[in-house]
């Protein structure tokens, strides 16, 4: 073999084994935790503030959408905001047999009054009035939904509502020790809510989610950000979703109850 | 003797008078008629529940069917013969149009309770919320006729209450 036929055959070997050495490659991102924060300045009576919305995901939290039948054994608590939800996915099956433990003015605070106080306000299980856990209890439910803070935020402020939110949920696993929890984020208001105020608007929403979300974090439930489709460019409810735009600004159409559902289709 | 027949005419006519209207009172506050199942027989609940819908405007009617009506009210499907309840929700609590035919005497005095109980909870949670929703429902009352047992809690429950009435 002649030097030029080698140092051929060598050049050949060498960029052979550099297309192998290159062809396969770890995308240092490929399983990153993508935390997306986004800031946005709302304008509430002439003044900006800052509303934070926050979402994390990782390939472990895109997860495969679900139907309605997941809902079968799970179980809602809110509010009025959620009274509407309630209804609606009652109505059209969108939540397949899930049971619905809401009432008007309900909160984290509240919830813990005892049935005997006469200004206490509590869910129903079948027509009979009971408290949060002793509803679930009866009802059988593996997982649990809540979604509370808009009757609590302007009465008790954020520290207050978390301790309670948390000692609701605690009540809840004393009597349905296997159940699943999840925390639904409160969703936002209408720039033009009536009942915008200093302890209660869109950036007080904004921190209490986020110290929902920690509390989550913390105790092992699940966090389930459905405030984070609900913002307008400004930080706000998107008014189609709002039913009362102008007046109390919180509650839901029926294009608002698609949005959620089909939220927890997706992240349940 | 023209004098005293004429009195004792008027004194009939007085006392016609007043027991027509005492009638008319029991009719109006009782909220149980003693009307037998078979009177009832013929009265077609889906044709009021249409007539409430299209009389009173109503838009956006989602029906109650038996699943929401032992959810939300703790009814059973076994104490339903017929149904034709359907709810709204434009403003912050719903519109609750609750008709059911009972499927016997027992069925009825527990729709009853039930329905009492609804009430009471809409009451409670609207009356520091909703100043509007707690005086509609100040007003209204569970309604029963034979085996079939009413609730309409609406702004517009008068007119609904006084269609379903007329339909018996």
């Amino acid at each position: 073999m002649n030097i030029k036929k080698f140092a051929s055959l060598l050049l050949c070997g060498i960029m052979m084994l550099s297309l192998f050495a290159c062809g396969k490659g770890d995308n240092p991102n490929e399983n990153s935790v993508v935390n997306n924060t986004t800031t946005s300045v709302v304008q509430s009576d002439g003044e900006s503030t800052q509303v934070t919305k926050t979402s994390s995901a990782t390939e472990a939290d895109v997860k495969m959408p679900v139907d309605a039948s997941y809902f079968d054994d799970a179980a809602f608590v809110g509010d009025s905001v959620s009274l509407k939800l309630s209804y609606y996915a009652m109505s059209n099956k969108m939540l397949g047999e899930a049971q619905f433990f809401t009432a008007g003015s309900l909160g984290a605070n509240n919830a813990l009054w005892s049935l005997d106080n006469p200004e206490s306000v509590h869910p129903s299980y079948r027509g009979e009035k009971m408290l949060v856990e002793d509803c679930i209890a009866s009802s059988g439910a593996k997982k649990v939904y809540l979604m509370l803070g808009m009757n609590d935020l302007g009465l008790y402020g954020v520290d207050t509502t978390i301790e309670s939110y948390k000692t609701l949920v605690s009540n809840i696993l004393a009597k349905s020790p296997d159940v699943k929890i999840f925390i639904q984020s409160m969703t936002p208001m209408t720039d033009t809510s009536y009942i915008w105020g200093e302890s209660l608007n869109n950036t007080v929403i904004g921190e209490y989610n986020q110290r929902l979300k920690t509390l989550c974090e913390e105790e092992g439930w699940g966090f389930v950000d459905v405030a984070s489709v609900m913002y307008d460019d400004y930080g706000n409810l998107v008014r189609d979703y709002c039913s009362d735009p102008d007046d109390m600004g919180v509650h839901f159409t029926e294009m608002g109850c698609d949005v959620w559902i089909y939220y927890l289709y997706n992240h349940a | 003797m023209k004098k005293i027949i004429a009195a004792l005419l008027i004194l009939v006519c007085f006392m016609c008078l007043f027991a027509c209207t005492d009638k008319e009172e029991a009719n109006n506050n009782t909220t149980n008629q003693a009307l037998k199942p078979a009177d009832t027989e013929n009265v077609n609940l889906a044709e009021i529940k249409e007539s409430i819908i299209a009389d009173c405007a109503v838009e956006g009617a989602m029906d109650i069917d038996a699943y929401m009506l032992l959810n939300l009210y703790g009814i059973e499907e076994a104490d339903v013969k017929e149904n034709a309840s359907f709810t709204t929700m434009d403003g912050v609590f719903p519109d609750e149009i609750i008709m059911i035919k009972a499927s016997s005497e027992d069925a009825v005095e527990r729709i009853i309770a039930k329905l009492e109980n609804r009430l009471e909870a809409v009451l409670e949670q609207s009356k520091n919320y909703d100043a509007e929703n707690f005086a509609i429902a100040q007003k209204c009352k569970v309604l029963t006729k034979g085996d079939v047992v009413a609730l309409f809690v609406s702004a517009q429950h008068e007119q609904m209450q006084e269609i379903f009435l007329s339909a018996f």
